[in-house]
């Protein structure tokens, strides 16, 4: 069932009101069920993948509490190989058999292991990552193991976050679901505010990106360089708009119900560092790589390393360097089995060591030319350069091959300035131009406090405020696109 | 009063007055919408000249053109994506709304105008702005699916229209007839593209067939002279597969041989090799748009005296 669908907006009304109306001690069982039939409106036989999930982690949980030393530890990897070997099947089955046979027909090797045909369960990244972030806080002890099935399978299955994160952590979920949430007209005005922003973004922007970004790079050698270029722009905010509209919808639902989830996304095209975009985009996913992998990563290495300097680097600067190296090709597989999200996540990494290993001396040259003072200057162009870098990855992550990739970045840099294709409509074109142009807008509004972000307050009058409501709600009725589904839902 | 149910109604106060606020600017943006659209389609007068069509129509004739060169008013009623279904319902709403006025028909043919796929099946969405009238309500009702999409549609007003129609009634309002598709066609990439066999098909729909039929008889059966217009579309798409070409090119002329008062023009023969004037394979620049018009005009007269 697909948030941008009449049939969920049914579901959700029922579901909120029936959740206030019934006795607190039955809330868990309603949620569950209707999240069970939420997921089960995709493809209904993989709620069974999710069930088996939820039972291992579930117990997994339990024993990790209740034993010590290397038992304990012996339960937390079992866990993780379980989310991590359902993860493997279904999601990179094929994609290494693929590579498989590439390197045994270097050595005229028949690859015997034949390819199956599979169809991904939606979201299974986002809400594996969660069950594991449960097993490995109870490790931590951190989090006391879930007694209570339904509400471990909730925490796992909740529906507004099911097939596209927010990736939540128990310590913020799993207490919630014990609460008891009073209806709150306050709460439920923000929800709707933040659902109808989020809408905007999806319905409005994101799908109207696609009528131009959709035939640009399904057939790239009909295009040249400068509609590459627009095209690559255009999907950077087509993904944008298209995640963190799922995000905000997300919050939102769950805001209504009486649930917190955290933040996904802040403003990230606002960034003025590639550091600092990442600080901003899918936060829940690059601080769950931070906390679960990051940290433990460092801390290790760090253990193993006496020198000051390892191949002439600072020690440092090395472990960050093997970190991140690992750190950014685990995120650019999460998002997919393809050589393309590979690389996407290396130009990422390679963007971050870069800026650290670059930073005293791109300290000294700002200070030494007197840019550092310029600080709008520096500040505008910060977000300019961020951008542009940003977008470069973006066209592997969009691109069907990395042959495919490689030719669009070839014509970027080969042919800048060339006949620009202006969309099927030039209409649509412009309209999606002046669309982006308001995104931006409303965000710098939202920067400066103006306009609210994630529940804030904001310094509009009302008035203003509800014609902006009635705007949103005019402009989804006539320039909403119905029907299409979310990119991360196959992440 | 309880504070929590004092708190609680008079939220439901504002959300009630949001809602009448709402509603009423729906209604005022739809009223604009709408009566842009009846410019721009030309349904707001009567008119001597109809021109029924799709893109093809709406790129490749110029209705200020035919106006000035006519002296009669004249209404192109052509939108994106309209197959012969829409058409049909296109000539009986205009009928509907004008009488008798219309003396000269042109309708756009090609050789996949039967062929069903490429037009939008859609494409009843685009008589939502009109179903305030009966015929519109009734044709835009049988079709819409799910069937709720046409209640949702009935009560909240601008969600009838789309980004099209929002371009043709600014247009209408503004009385922009004009084609702004400037450029021509790249043939070294499109000639790629059909050597990847990436063209549309040229197959024949029976209920497509049975529609055009219809629109055939109902014309005969008034006293209006019908002129289906190839609209040029580029050779090389033309050559891709000739034999169906040929044969749907046939078809059309057996119609036009059916009817005393219908007749068929095919642009294509004179001017598909001149690639200067496309803009696409199947859409003309302002120059195709100029040059077709003129050509047509001036075959109207001469065929009509």
């Amino acid at each position: 069932m697909l948030f941008n669908s009449y049939q969920f907006i049914v579901f959700f009304l029922v579901i909120t009101f029936t959740y206030f109306v019934i006795p607190n001690r039955f809330r868990w069982f309603l949620l569950l069920t209707a999240s069970c039939y939420f997921y089960m409106a995709f493809v209904p036989v993989y709620i069974v993948i999710l069930g088996f999930t939820s039972i291992v982690d579930y117990f997994a949980g339990i024993f990790i509490e209740k034993t010590q030393g290397k038992k304990k530890k012996w339960f937390l990897v079992a866990s993780l190989c379980g989310n991590i070997g359902v993860l493997a099947f279904f999601k990179y089955y094929n994609f290494l058999n693929e590579n498989l046979t590439v390197l045994l027909q270097g050595i005229n090797f028949q690859n015997p292991i034949p390819y199956l045909s599979i169809i991904l369960p939606i979201g299974l990244s986002f809400h594996t990552f969660q069950a594991m972030s449960y097993t490995i806080e109870v490790y931590r002890g951190n989090q006391k193991a879930e007694r209570h099935f339904g509400i471990y399978a909730l925490y796992v299955m909740f529906f507004p976050q099911l097939v596209a994160g927010p990736i939540e952590r128990p310590q913020n979920m799993l207490h919630q679901y014990h609460e008891r949430h009073y209806f709150d007209i306050d709460r439920f005005t923000e929800g709707l505010k933040m659902m109808l922003w989020g809408f905007f973004k999806k319905v409005v922007i994101a799908d109207r990106l696609a009528f131009y970004v959709d035939p640009v790079y399904n057939n790239p050698t009909a295009h040249s360089g400068s509609t590459f270029i627009l095209a690559t722009i255009f999907f950077a905010f087509q993904i944008y708009c298209d995640f963190s509209g799922y995000s905000d919808i997300a919050i939102g639902c769950a805001h209504i119900l009486g649930f917190k989830l955290m933040q996904n996304f802040r403003l990230p095209y606002l960034a003025d560092s590639v550091r600092s975009f990442w600080q901003r985009w899918h936060i829940s996913l690059t601080s769950w790589f931070r906390d679960y992998v990051f940290f433990p990563l460092t801390i290790s290495i760090s253990w193993k390393i006496t020198k000051k300097k390892v191949l002439f680097i600072r020690s440092d600067r090395f472990i960050y360097l093997i970190a991140m190296s690992v750190i950014w090709i685990l995120t650019g597989i999460w998002h997919g089995a393809n050589w393309t999200f590979v690389i996407w996540g290396a130009i990422n990494g390679f963007y971050l060591i870069f800026g650290v290993f670059t930073k005293d001396l791109r300290k000294k040259f700002t200070k030494i030319t007197g840019i550092d003072k310029l600080k709008r200057i520096n500040n505008i162009s910060g977000i300019i350069i961020t951008f542009l870098l940003i977008c470069i990855p973006w066209i592997f992550f969009r691109a069907k091959d990395v042959d495919t990739a490689w030719y669009i970045l070839s014509r970027i840099f080969t042919q800048p300035v060339s006949k620009l294709f202006l969309g099927a409509s030039q209409w649509i074109t412009l309209l999606s131009i002046l669309l982006v142009l308001f995104l931006i807008g409303v965000e710098i509004l939202q920067s400066r406090k103006w306009v609210s972000l994630y529940f804030s307050e904001t310094r509009l009058r009302q008035s203003l405020r509800w014609a902006g409501y009635i705007f949103l709600l005019i402009t989804i009725s006539i320039l909403g696109v119905g029907g299409s589904s979310f990119i991360y839902f196959q992440f | 009063m309880d504070p929590k149910l004092r708190k609680i109604l008079t939220f439901a106060v504002r959300y009630i007055i949001f809602l009448f606020i709402f509603l009423l600017i729906d209604f005022c943006i739809s009223e604009f919408l709408s009566s842009g659209l009846i410019k721009y389609y030309g349904l707001d007068k009567p008119s001597k000249v109809l021109l029924i069509g799709h893109s093809h129509t709406m790129l490749g004739l110029d209705k200020t053109l035919i106006e000035e060169e006519m002296h009669c008013n004249v209404s192109k009623y052509a939108m994106e994506g309209a197959n012969v279904a829409d058409r049909l319902a296109m000539i009986k709403h205009f009928l509907h709304q004008n009488g008798d006025s219309v003396k000269i028909i042109t309708y756009d043919v090609d050789a996949t105008f039967l062929t069903g796929m490429g037009l939008s099946i859609n494409s009843y969405k685009l008589f939502y702005p009109f179903m305030d009238d009966p015929y519109i309500r009734e044709y835009v009702k049988s079709e819409a699916k799910p069937e709720y999409d046409y209640y949702i549609k009935k009560w909240i007003r601008t969600s009838r229209f789309t980004d099209l129609n929002l371009n043709g009634s600014l247009r209408g309002h503004m009385r922009f007839y004009t084609n702004i598709k400037i450029g021509s066609i790249d043939t070294v990439a499109y000639k790629q593209r059909i050597a990847e066999n990436d063209f549309v098909k040229i197959t024949f729909d029976r209920n497509l067939q049975e529609e055009f039929e219809e629109t055939l008889q109902l014309i005969s059966e008034r006293n209006v002279k019908m002129f289906l217009v190839l609209i040029p579309t580029i050779g090389i798409l033309n050559r891709a597969d000739p034999e169906k070409y040929s044969e749907a090119i046939k078809m059309i002329e057996n119609y036009s041989k059916k009817y005393p008062n219908i007749y068929f023009i095919n642009y294509n023969d004179e001017f598909e090799d001149q690639y200067d004037l496309f803009y696409d394979e199947i859409h003309l620049n302002p120059k195709g748009n100029k040059t077709i018009t003129d050509k047509l005009v001036e075959d109207i007269k001469r065929i009509l005296l």
